[in-house]
């Protein structure tokens, strides 16, 4: 009976239980017999039972129960440490955009894609691995995250092997990770990726009659067919199904979301994939693609209760999203430099376009967002830090119901880049984001306050509720 | 990672806080709470590391927390040694 019965939200008001014990406040999950805390500043959260619970709602605070809360960030009595949610600024996600070309026409692209496409040069390249490891080597940062991006990073496939090989043999371990329509992986390409340990994602948007309608060839012909044999390639030389999968929900996909997770789960193995809603922008072709904010929360719970289907049926597949969204809500995960504490870009991410531009993010159209060069001499952490207090790209994103929202901490005003590609300027806050985390987060709370066991389902055992 | 619901049965237990990052360089214990953003090298251990930071994990009884740190840190002082990892968020 309890099952049926909604959670029960609450905010528990600051207040002090004796002088100098000052509880914070922080907003209040109850359903069976179990209540999550979360502190929407610093985005740390505490699970409790009933009992202990009251003893925060009669202001009547035990000694083990308060130490806990000192340690969780929710109690502060003098000379307890001080929470905080600076990020420093230390870049180690590096996107470098190497071609505009681009094998496939795609109705959803974002990219303002010339008649002529061009490619990095190799001297301009060369300036950025020089100097991203000279970052490297002044900062001590022994290993980065490197995504060459396009058009098709695979086009530029001897540039993206040259960038791991040269700064390999600089003394640095670049982690590379691109995301591919897997048009171009050859059984050579997928061996010499699979050699150096390269993560690719293959772009994947459901089942092959949606997939060809939304991804076409450049030359107008249907292209899944083309991207299971890169798949494919990509499995016999190593990866297995340790490859990742990016998707782009649209309107077209929205009806067949639990046909393609069944396809993606049973004939295709996948045993995990990032499910990207499609994201508006003046270049994309296709308005109605776009999902209104109703198809959004609806989704979201589609989505989840899909997912749990599948796992209790024995298919072990989890989503990417929901995946750092429950580490962001138990753990206050750090992993995703775009949703577990808002938009890093500029602080633990840069991009580079063509001409060696620094930008804060994959906003390389976009070349007034530019925050310096690889060719200026200038040294990068100090070059960013004057950009933070210069351009809108760094200033606070927030609207009137900000304030009062439980996932500030997590979204902060969402995508910087996606407002600027909606907008063409930063103004505002990236609503898809606001509306997903709206959406999605009491969803997930709802399912481990109801099911704990869960959450070990959905996290491929990473986090156990206990 | 366990993530704990506090409860009777475990409220007066210490555990390794969900918000510490851990490594060994050069044998030494670094200890890093990202909520406080506050580092603390720990004491040389006296057992095999990993063995140590599970039992962390697991949760050690607040009355044994003594004890414990005698029995598996390097140090004079287990009371001080413990006041700091509490003082710096590295237990809960």
């Amino acid at each position: 009976m309890e099952k049926l019965t909604a959670v029960r939200r609450s905010f528990i008001s600051p207040f002090v239980q004796e002088k100098d014990f000052d509880f914070t406040g922080g907003y209040c999950f109850e359903k069976n017999g179990s209540a999550f805390l979360l502190n929407p500043d610093v985005g740390s959260s505490i699970l409790l039972d009933r009992d202990h619970l009251e003893e925060i709602k009669n202001k009547k605070i035990s000694d083990d129960l308060q130490f806990k809360l000192i340690q969780r960030g929710f109690m502060k009595v003098p000379g307890s440490p001080q929470c905080t949610d600076e990020e420093s600024i230390l870049p180690r996600f590096f996107i470098i955009d190497l071609t505009q070309a681009c094998n496939f026409r795609c109705t959803y692209c974002f990219r303002h894609l010339d008649e002529t496409p061009r490619t990095i040069s190799n001297e301009t390249l060369q300036s950025i691995i020089d100097f991203i490891a000279d970052y490297c080597k002044k900062t001590n940062q022994r290993e980065i995250h490197i995504q060459p991006w396009g058009g098709e990073p695979l086009i530029a496939w001897k540039k993206i092997l040259h960038i791991h090989d040269d700064l390999q043999e600089k003394g640095i371990k670049a982690v590379l990770t691109i995301e591919s329509n897997a048009g171009l992986i050859t059984p050579r390409v997928a061996k010499e990726a699979y050699e150096r340990d390269i993560r690719i994602g293959v772009s994947i948007d459901g089942l092959p009659e949606i997939h060809n309608l939304q991804r076409k060839l450049a030359n107008g012909k249907d292209s899944f067919e083309k991207m299971r044999q890169g798949m494919q390639n990509l499995r016999d030389a190593g990866y297995g199904t340790r490859h990742g999968i990016i998707t782009v929900l649209t309107r077209n996909t929205l009806p067949y979301l639990e046909e393609f997770l069944e396809y993606f789960a049973i004939d295709l193995k996948i045993d995990r994939f990032k499910l990207n809603i499609v994201k508006d922008s003046p270049v994309m072709k296709d308005k109605g693609l776009c999902l209104s904010n109703a198809e959004i929360i609806d989704f979201q719970k589609r989505l989840l209760k899909k997912l749990i289907e599948l796992n209790k049926r024995g298919h072990s597949i989890i989503e990417l999203n929901v995946f750092d969204k429950l580490q962001n809500l138990l753990i206050r995960n750090k992993g995703n430099i775009c949703i577990s504490r808002g938009c890093l870009g500029g602080k633990k991410m840069i991009a580079f376009d063509m001409d060696g531009r620094i930008f804060p993010c994959d906003i390389t159209d976009y070349k007034e967002e530019a925050v310096g060069s690889v060719n200026d001499g200038e040294e990068l952490i100090p070059l960013l830090e004057k950009a933070h207090h210069k351009t809108d790209f760094f200033a606070k994103k927030e609207s009137e119901n900000c304030a009062s929202c439980p996932w500030w901490f997590f979204c902060k005003g969402g995508c910087t880049t996606a407002i600027k590609y909606k907008k063409g300027k930063v103004e505002g806050v990236d609503e898809l984001e606001c509306l997903s985390n709206r959406s999605l987060y009491p969803e997930l709370i709802r399912m481990f306050l109801e099911e704990h066991e869960l959450v070990k389902i959905l996290t491929k055992n990473k986090l156990e509720i206990a | 990672m366990k993530v704990l619901r506090f409860t009777k049965n475990n409220i007066d237990t210490f555990y390794l806080s969900p918000y510490i990052e851990y490594t060994f360089d050069d044998e030494k214990l670094v200890l890093r709470n990202d909520l406080f953003a506050k580092v603390l090298i720990a004491p040389q251990l006296k057992k095999d590391p990993e063995k140590t930071m599970q039992m962390l994990k697991e949760g050690i009884p607040s009355a044994d927390a003594v004890a414990f740190v005698r029995d598996n840190f390097v140090c004079n002082d287990p009371q001080q040694v413990l006041e700091a990892f509490l003082q710096n968020g590295i237990l809960e």
